[in-house]
């Protein structure tokens, strides 16, 4: 009977292996690209139209790359309309991609909006773009941004593929009025800086130079000398304003370089369940470039994935940044939020005058709530632990001094907004005896 | 503040909500099919439906298919009484392809797979298609005819079964992020123009979501 069971059981692996080779024996080739063919542009040059394929001549093709190429190019705004379909090749296994499409003429409106560290929940409701001048594929787009502490008037150019695509080039001019939120005493209060600036970037698009984007900007300050506090609706205004916050001067120049450098190698970047998202960002202010002040900024942010099994998955995120003593508060650092540390309310941890040194730690345990789309869950939940320190120049980094929260969160997948996140925190640093904090936000958390 | 918070919050809900709901648009990569004749078969106490295609196989779908690469056929039908309620729906799904090396064309579906070595088999087969019974008899009035609505498309090289948004919309939201800026922000934008030519205008994603055609749909067809 064993004996039976065992033959019966080398029997049945021989035949699945025989059945699985034969399977594997029997998957064609690649279908490959013969060549490709752009129909219907009247303006949009054809380089402008291959930089957005996922595939090339004598390269494979297949069904996703065709979707992927086809979304990509839609996503452009460049057409009106865009058709990829194929043809038989001279040779069996040849393939001619055929592009066709229908340029856009005119200039179109856009709607945007969001929510980001800075500025809180933002609107763009009028932002009028002018991409693809002259069939070259670049951006221009005109815009006003509104938030609950920003009001912001910018004009934006990127040209995406430069030289030949290796490289992108942006640029931003712009001026508007940011509210500053203050904490004195327990106290929230708010100053208005008011804002104009030129930032410039240049980054690479394959090589090595695409982990790296070099900037500069120059941006002139005019931080009001008064505080606006908005429980009583009171005014301090001078000398009663905490030195750290006072204007030197009516208006300030800053004129820096950054360098940035950044490596993504997570597996999927809306839900990552394996790899690593890193960046470190260099800002330095001197007067060689003309500044008024000089400073320097350094930021470390780090981004780690594991999966534990099946759609559970450990994000780590450590950040810690360093500004020189001499920055003004406008470029120092600040804790408490939604992006931020949860648990407690926006800037809520930051010391009169910012801060000069970081540290967020954030530990999050995902899991997706349904059994659709594995790989991209539309909903899931999220268990989370915080801690993070924010001190000035003078101060020691102690971490006994360290605020702490932890919660849970749900994310879901929403038309247009995206995936969407709420979280519910509960502090374990007791401050203004608050107990729990409740944030919505878009986007990961990291 | 927070009340302004609050306030700018729900718009953007309602916007976006509003605007979610409208633009269940066609998929660009996809031909209208039109559908010449349809007629209710009944097997045992359930209906369904018998449809003929008009021809759709033009130099760009043949083309396609001949090169290897997959097309997706799908029909939808829906049943309406009298009172204009929806009583019984059903969708046709086929997979067209054709393997370039053992020089076999296939259509699948759900349940079965048809090989044909001849393209011309394969239009006729396309152009012939059967519905599963979908809706029992005693759900029709027999007094009054019930309406079908039915809308055809055809989706040029796909590699899913089935996709409801259209592409502009599913990808409308988040940017991936950059490395510019050491604040963290999250957004999603939309193309307003896009969106008002939808439905206002002869866009391209506007032509390309099929129109319903609508049959009378007696209970008293053939049994099968």
């Amino acid at each position: 009977m064993k004996k039976r069971l065992i033959s019966i059981f080398v029997l049945t692996s021989c035949f699945v292996t025989a059945v699985s080779f034969a399977q594997s024996k029997s998957s064609n080739p690649d279908l490959i690209v013969q060549a490709i063919e752009i129909t219907g542009q009247t303006k949009t040059r054809a380089n402008v139209i291959t930089n957005y394929l996922t595939f090339h001549v004598n390269g494979s093709i297949s069904p996703e790359k065709i979707e992927a190429s086809w979304q990509l190019l839609k996503q452009t705004n460049f057409f009106k309309n865009v058709e990829i379909y194929t043809r038989p090749g001279k040779e069996k296994g040849l393939v001619i991609a055929i592009i066709e499409i229908e340029d856009r003429r005119r200039p179109y409106f856009e709607f945007a909006g969001g929510h980001s560290d800075l500025d809180g929940w933002y609107f763009v409701p009028a932002s009028f773009r002018f991409d693809n001048q002259f069939g070259r594929g670049n951006l221009l787009d005109i815009q006003i941004y509104l938030s609950d502490r920003t009001s912001k008037f910018s004009i934006n150019y990127k040209h995406p593929y430069l030289f030949d695509g290796s490289s992108y080039f942006s640029t931003e001019l712009y001026g508007g009025g940011r509210q500053y939120i203050h904490y004195l005493n327990g106290l929230q209060a708010q100053q208005d800086v008011n804002f104009t600036g030129l930032k410039m970037h240049i980054g690479g698009n394959e090589g090595l130079f695409r982990f790296i984007k070099l900037g500069i900007q120059v941006e002139k300050f005019e931080p009001k000398n008064e505080l606006k506090f908005s429980n009583n609706d009171s005014v301090v205004v001078d000398l009663q304003i905490p030195p750290d916050l006072r204007p030197n001067d009516e208006m300030t120049k800053a004129s820096a370089f950054t360098l940035a450098l950044g490596f993504d190698g997570r597996d999927n970047i809306y839900y990552p369940k394996k790899g690593f998202w890193g960046a470190a960002i260099y800002e330095k202010a001197t007067k060689e470039l003309n500044s008024e002040f000089e400073y320097s900024r350094v930021l470390l942010d780090g981004r780690f994935y594991q999966k534990i099994f099946g759609t559970h998955v450990l994000a780590l995120n450590v950040k810690n940044a360093y500004a020189s003593e001499d920055s003004p508060f406008f470029k120092r650092f600040y804790l408490g939020g939604a992006n931020s540390l949860r648990g407690f309310s926006e800037r809520r941890l930051t010391p009169v005058g910012y801060g000069t040194k970081l540290f967020l730690g954030n530990i999050e345990y995902r899991f997706a709530l349904t059994n659709k789309m594995v790989a991209e869950p539309p909903v899931f939940g999220v268990l989370f632990y915080s801690q993070g320190g924010l001190w000035q120049n003078d101060a020691k980094i102690n971490t006994d001094e360290m605020f702490k929260s932890l919660g849970f969160g749900l994310r879901f997948r929403l038309p247009i907004l995206g995936l969407t996140r709420v979280d519910f925190a509960f502090p374990t640093t007791v401050l203004d005896d608050e107990d729990f904090q409740l944030h919505i936000s878009l986007g990961q958390t990291f | 503040m927070r009340k302004n918070s609050v306030i700018k919050l729900r718009f953007i809900f309602i916007y976006a909500m509003h605007t979610s709901l409208f633009s269940i648009a066609g998929f660009s990569q996809t031909h209208t099919i039109k559908i010449v004749e349809l007629r209710s078969y009944t097997k045992n106490e359930s209906i369904g439906a018998n449809l003929v295609l008009a021809p759709f196989f033009s130099e760009k779908v043949s083309g396609t298919i001949q090169s290897g690469l997959p097309s997706v056929l799908e029909i939808e039908l829906l049943v309406r009484d009298r009172n204009d309620k929806n009583i019984g729906e059903n969708r046709i799904i086929r997979r067209i392809s054709y393997n370039i090396w053992d020089e076999k064309y296939r259509i699948d579906s759900p349940d079965t797979s048809l090989f044909f070595t001849l393209f011309a088999d394969l239009q006729n087969t396309c152009l012939l298609l059967k519905s599963t019974p979908f809706i029992t008899r005693n759900k029709l009035d027999e007094n009054h005819l019930a309406q079908i609505y039915v809308r055809g498309t055809l989706r040029l090289i796909s590699s899913s079964q089935s996709r409801k948004l259209a592409g502009w919309l599913d990808a409308s939201a988040q940017a991936p992020e950059t490395i510019s800026s050491d604040e963290s922000s999250s957004g999603f934008r939309l193309n307003f123009s896009a969106l008002v030519s939808l439905f206002m205008g002869n866009s391209p994603e506007r032509r390309t979501n099929a129109p319903w055609q609508q049959f009378p749909f007696p209970i008293n067809g053939r049994d099968q």
